[in-house]
């Protein structure tokens, strides 16, 4: 029963622990802080008016108000760390999933067995899929614990729909990886382009932010849709996140799939 | 029907055709060579039989199925060995075995008993084995489900010569069972000992494929020949003669096709000594590499 699946999630249960540790005891740290912060609110709020605008949005900071943990968590977790630990979890996973097993050779012992190309894609897609699935969970609801250890209120309905807005966003990204993987033969290169394009799409975000002349740049990248404030403290996500995040992921895999039947594999 | 069955395979990286319309058969119980240098496009056709690699024309048939659109049904009864065997570094060898018994479900297997025989032990990390064990796994996975086809890269790659026999028994006992063997190799003491027929390749293309028997049937001689008085090596300027070794006493030529234009003319000579023999199927090969 899917042993593909289970070998490609058995070889990285290190790392993937490793990731789902060090997020989780970001939050914890995070929840730790929160009553002393939550102290300061008034001073902090004074100080982040004296902030340009800009800064603010590329800090992902709606409200400039620490009276509960959400908005606290969104601007510390979610809006920086989280998504590099995705980023870095799930690029390295999907690169090694196609382009690294082409580049090691065992893509000839994967290919010699009597399972379809396609099995083996799928296989190791629902691999990530249940990698981003639970590390966003993981990261997410690690809030239940820690509130409660700390006696921190919180929404619990707000850190579910942080909880899907983070599925969704890993899930472009995890697609944006295998699409990078189905072409490359070697697993740098695959994660250099996935790479790449993020760090683009980081750019964007900012320069939009910044300068209004070139604001509509933000439409061009995922971090502009990954809106971590009004998912924590309003409890939405945005159509246009949902389908932004929906359709990417769909039609780089649909690419990435149709790629990997098509190429040759071992050169 | 043919275990194998290559048509006019072509396949291009680039520019360059590394496999150009070559074409042959693999018979049932048969063990057939695929002989060539380095470069000449064996690992190329190897990995399209495999479907590891698509070509870009041509058909290639497995046991009755289509290399491509049948890929699972016929690599059912496929085993592989890589040239190079590259597996899982920190996978045991227990750990792919049992991963191909999870790919290929309900069919019975030999791993056991195959581990035994190549005193290989299957609990160490793929990484920590030596080249020779190494080898040893892979051959392991080709053989355990005792395959209708065998596909096999140089498989005795770094083993010691006990070994080697043991893979050639391995190969007799599969043959016996009716599998085909197909089988690429440098070492042609191997192929001479093991092989029914042979295919030879050289810049992507198919120069010949010959049986053994009538390889070595090729009328192509070496002669020897010692003289007691001084002779000029251009004397053997003669059609379908390559003098490979000249001094005034003694010359060494091959001699492809009919000896009698060189036992005449060395009739004319102050002969002390002569000796000819069959060439050896090493320079039956050279001579197909180099002047196909």
């Amino acid at each position: 029963m899917l042993p593909i699946t289970f070998r490609a999630l058995r070889d990285r249960r290190i790392s993937l622990l490793v990731f789902a540790l060090g997020s989780v005891l970001l939050l914890w740290m995070y929840v730790g802080m929160y009553p002393s912060i939550q102290a300061q609110s008034a001073s902090f709020q004074e100080a982040f008016k004296n902030y340009p605008e800009g800064i603010l949005k590329v800090l992902n900071v709606e409200q400039l108000d620490f009276s509960h943990v959400e908005n606290f968590i969104a601007m510390e977790q979610f809006s920086i760390v989280w998504p590099m630990l995705v980023i870095f979890l799930l690029l390295a996973m999907s690169a090694g999933s196609i382009a690294g097993e082409a580049e090691r050779g065992t893509a000839e012992l994967l290919l010699s067995r009597p399972v379809s190309r396609g099995r083996i894609f799928w296989e190791k897609y629902f691999a990530g899929c249940l990698v981003l699935v639970g590390f966003s969970a993981v990261s997410s609801f690690a809030i239940i614990p820690f509130a409660a250890l700390h006696d921190v209120p919180y929404v619990l309905s707000r850190f579910t729909t942080m909880f899907f807005l983070c599925v969704l966003f890993a899930w472009a990204i995890f697609s944006l990886g295998m699409v990078a993987s189905a072409f490359a033969s070697e697993r740098s290169r695959a994660y250099g382009v996935a790479g790449g394009a993020l760090v683009l799409m980081y750019v964007l975000t900012i320069v939009s932010a910044l300068k209004e002349n070139v604001e509509n740049f933000k439409y061009l990248s995922f971090f502009s849709y990954f809106d971590s404030s009004a998912a924590l403290n309003r409890g939405e996500i945005s159509l246009a996140s949902i389908i932004v995040f929906t359709t990417f992921a769909l039609a780089a895999t649909v690419i990435a799939a149709w790629r990997f039947q098509k190429r040759d594999v071992a050169v | 029907m043919d275990a194998v069955t290559v048509s006019h395979l072509r396949k291009v990286f680039g520019k360059k055709a590394a496999v150009d319309d070559i074409s042959f058969t693999v018979a049932q119980g048969e063990v057939f060579g695929f002989l060539g240098p380095n470069g000449a496009g064996k690992t190329t056709t190897i990995r399209c039989m495999m479907d590891f690699i698509r070509p870009t024309s041509g058909a290639i048939s497995i046991l009755g199925k289509d290399a491509q659109r049948d890929s699972v049904a016929a690599k059912r009864s496929v085993g592989y060995l890589s040239g190079t065997v590259r597996l899982y570094s920190k996978w045991t060898g227990r750990e792919h075995i049992a991963f191909y018994r999870k790919t290929n479900p309900g069919a019975s297997d030999a791993a056991d008993d195959l581990c035994r025989r190549f005193d290989l032990d299957p609990s160490l990390q793929f990484r920590h084995l030596s080249s020779g064990n190494k080898q040893k796994l892979g051959i392991v996975l080709a053989f355990m489900f005792q395959p209708d086809l065998l596909i096999l890269d140089e498989p005795t790659n770094a083993l010691d010569p006990l070994l080697q026999n043991e893979v050639y028994a391995l190969l007799r006992e599969a043959t016996k069972r009716g599998s085909a063997v197909f089988m690429s190799s440098h070492n042609l003491a191997e192929v001479e000992r093991t092989c029914d027929r042979v295919g030879i390749i050289r810049s992507g293309r198919m120069v010949a494929t010959e049986t053994i028997q009538s390889l070595k049937q090729k009328r192509m001689h070496v002669v020897d020949a010692y003289f007691d008085t001084p002779v000029h090596a251009e004397a053997f300027t003669l059609p379908d003669v390559h003098v490979t070794h000249a001094e005034p006493l003694h010359v060494t030529a091959q001699v492809r096709g009919d000896l009698d234009p060189i036992i005449r003319l060395l009739a004319t000579c102050n002969l002390r000594d002569l000796r000819i023999d069959h060439a050896p199927l090493e320079d039956i090969f050279l001579e197909y590499y180099a002047k196909t």
